[in-house]
């Protein structure tokens, strides 16, 4: 007689899992990498990025264009001043709005902070998911643009003041992105409501601005210190390799490039304050998971 | 030998929001493999929880869980343990696998054991090919699933549930009891369950701890919590009831009022002497189909328990 067939029989059930952790410090590139890949499947922020990039890029160009831009350092001041306007204005908002609110209105937080990760963590994961994707929506329109005229041949442009352009947005870039997103994440900790966070983010972004620009009207010395463009300009003037009459568009005429310190000391002020606020508000639903 | 540490340890635990006590002196020791946390809502479960995780400071006293301390080892003790939370909890515009993943790599497994776990562990769960959906379009019972499998993805020693069975249908919270009941018992995972629902407690746990407002009501092995405190006979018969009520007494026994259907409990003096019932079922030819000492309900057990606390 023969032996009865076996065959295999496979336990589909749950089964342990017997492997080993990784290192703490993966925590947070784990954050900022779901964060990227769900902000992108956003249709709001795919279309805000992309066509917004796409359009900030062809609106620079032509601006350089029309403008009659002779020589590349106009149109790299064109391009960095209309680059950082829009992107924090527009850009900023569409990205970082959802950033922390999403997570509240869904209660994602129970899931993040029930894991063995610290709220430094998280805010740093989500911070650099806005950064990445803001980058490029400032720097290459800047580039682009400051580049432009080499390659329409309007003006040779050496490869030393390349060199500078490049290195100069470098520290630019996150001079202007990192106070950006740390007040909008705040202000989206503070909501459960991206709407409400981007109306939160124009009324700190507009009002300061507009602010600033009445009092420069009275010809006021500090005047540029009060909103987020005027320290930023200050300290673009200081960095940028411009000549003089570029840095004088960046800051009020009177004041020159005065002060790119004090003012990179209040965009640093702004930013701990607004990290400050995110890691206490955190906190608070830390608790309440 | 040294003893092994117990599951959950708390001595006089006190956390107040304000004016508000949640917790109000708790001392207790739980080591079994399914623990009960019961109670009322605003009872104060879930701020032991949150505790226990190291989510919320106590305003004194000491908790610990898997023998860490829960404000000092707090990141371990959540490496070690997983927490299924009551309300809806997702993040959308991801997929199950996505989500389960991602949680699998916040404790610290590699992406790629985190993304083969979640598929196990989804499969397990009864997901199978919906574990590829956008988790937006899910079911509350699917969504209940998900949050569990979150909670297992690096199989945890010590599974803290809150409210599993929240907004299931009976078929699902059958189902959901199931799984809780094969994990506890099956696959080596200590589970407390939180939960205002006695069945649920009482189907799943082996050890109850039982709080409201803030304080220790019981705590204990659910058996002997349930106890057979009751000196009674529940008996199961064909014939007539009126009939047998009338032999059963002329034994001197009285069948409780509140007896119904072929169901009668009958109040004696000792379980062990069954004679005088069988003798009056016999008398009226009455068929006895079942005999037990009676039982008190979890619910029974619980409405007393809470009834002298507020007392």
């Amino acid at each position: 007689m023969n032996a009865p067939s076996s065959s295999p029989i496979f336990d589909q059930s749950y089964q342990p899992w017997q492997g080993t952790f990784v290192s703490h410090a993966f925590r947070a590139p784990v954050i900022a990498w779901a964060a990227m890949k769900n902000m992108i499947k956003s249709n709001g922020v795919a279309f805000g990025l992309v066509y917004g990039l796409a359009a900030l890029i062809l609106g620079i160009v032509m601006l350089v264009v029309l403008s009659d831009a002779k020589n590349s350092t106009d149109a790299l001041y064109n391009a960095f001043a209309s680059s950082v306007f829009i992107t924090c204005l527009l850009l900023v908002p569409v990205v970082g709005g959802n950033l922390i609110s999403s997570d509240i209105r869904h209660n994602a937080h129970l899931m993040y902070f029930s894991k063995s990760i610290y709220r430094a963590d998280y805010m740093a994961g989500k911070g650099a998911a806005a950064l990445l994707l803001l980058t490029p929506a400032i720097l290459l329109p800047s580039l682009i643009s400051a580049t432009f005229p080499a390659v329409m041949s309007f003006t040779p442009v050496s490869n030393t003041y390349l060199a500078r352009v490049f290195a100069a947005l470098l520290l630019i870039v996150p001079a202007a992105l990192i106070p950006a997103v740390a007040v909008c994440m705040a202000i989206s900790s503070c909501t459960r409501r991206a709407w409400l966070a981007g109306i939160g983010w124009f009324a700190v972004f507009a009002i300061p601005w507009v602010v600033g620009q009445t009092l420069e009207g009275h010809r006021l010395k500090w005047a540029h210190f009060v909103s987020f463009n005027g320290n930023l300009n200050a300290i673009a003037a200081w960095v940028l390799p411009l000549p003089e009459t570029g840095k004088s568009m960046l800051v009020a005429e009177r004041l020159k490039y005065a002060d790119p310190w004090l003012s990179a000391m209040i965009l640093a002020a702004v930013t701990a304050g607004s990290l400050a606020l995110v890691f206490w508000r955190i906190g608070i639903t830390e608790r309440r998971s | 030998m040294s003893q092994p540490a117990a599951l959950i340890e708390i001595r006089d635990l006190v956390k107040n929001y304000g004016r508000v006590h949640a917790l109000e002196g708790v001392t207790l020791s739980a080591s079994s493999r399914a623990i009960g946390l019961l109670g009322p809502n605003g009872s104060g479960k879930s701020t032991l929880i949150k505790i226990l995780l190291g989510l919320v400071r106590p305003t004194s006293g000491h908790a610990s869980a898997l023998g860490l301390d829960s404000q000092r080892e707090a990141l371990r003790i959540r490496q070690m343990t997983g927490f299924m939370p009551e309300t809806e909890c997702k993040i959308p515009r991801m997929s199950a696998v996505q989500f389960v993943t991602l949680a699998g790599q916040l404790v610290g497994m590699s992406s790629g054991d985190a993304l083969a776990r979640a598929h196990d562990v989804l499969h397990a769960l009864d997901l199978g090919e919906a574990r590829y959906r956008d988790i937006d379009t899910y079911s509350t019972g699917m969504l209940q699933r998900v949050k569990l499998a979150q909670a297992l993805v690096h199989h945890p020693k010590l599974l803290f549930l809150d409210e599993p069975t929240n907004g299931l249908d009976p078929k699902g919270r059958d189902e959901m009891l199931g799984l809780i009941r094969d994990i506890s018992s099956r696959k080596g995972i200590n589970v407390v369950l939180s939960s205002h629902i006695l069945h649920d407690v009482e189907s799943v746990c082996d050890e109850l701890v039982v709080l409201h407002r803030g304080r220790l009501v019981a705590a204990g092995p659910l058996k002997d919590i349930i106890g057979i405190a009751e000196r009674a006979i529940e008996i199961r018969f064909r014939g007539d009831r009126a009939t047998l009520e009338g032999a059963l007494r002329s034994e001197g026994l009285s069948p409780r009022a509140a007896s119904e259907g072929d169901r009668m409990v009958v109040p004696v003096d000792d379980v062990r002497n069954t004679a005088p019932v069988l003798r009056a079922a016999a008398k009226c030819g009455a068929q006895v189909r079942h005999l037990a000492p009676a039982q008190k309900s979890l619910e029974d057990v619980f409405a007393g328990l809470i009834e002298g606390a507020e007392k």
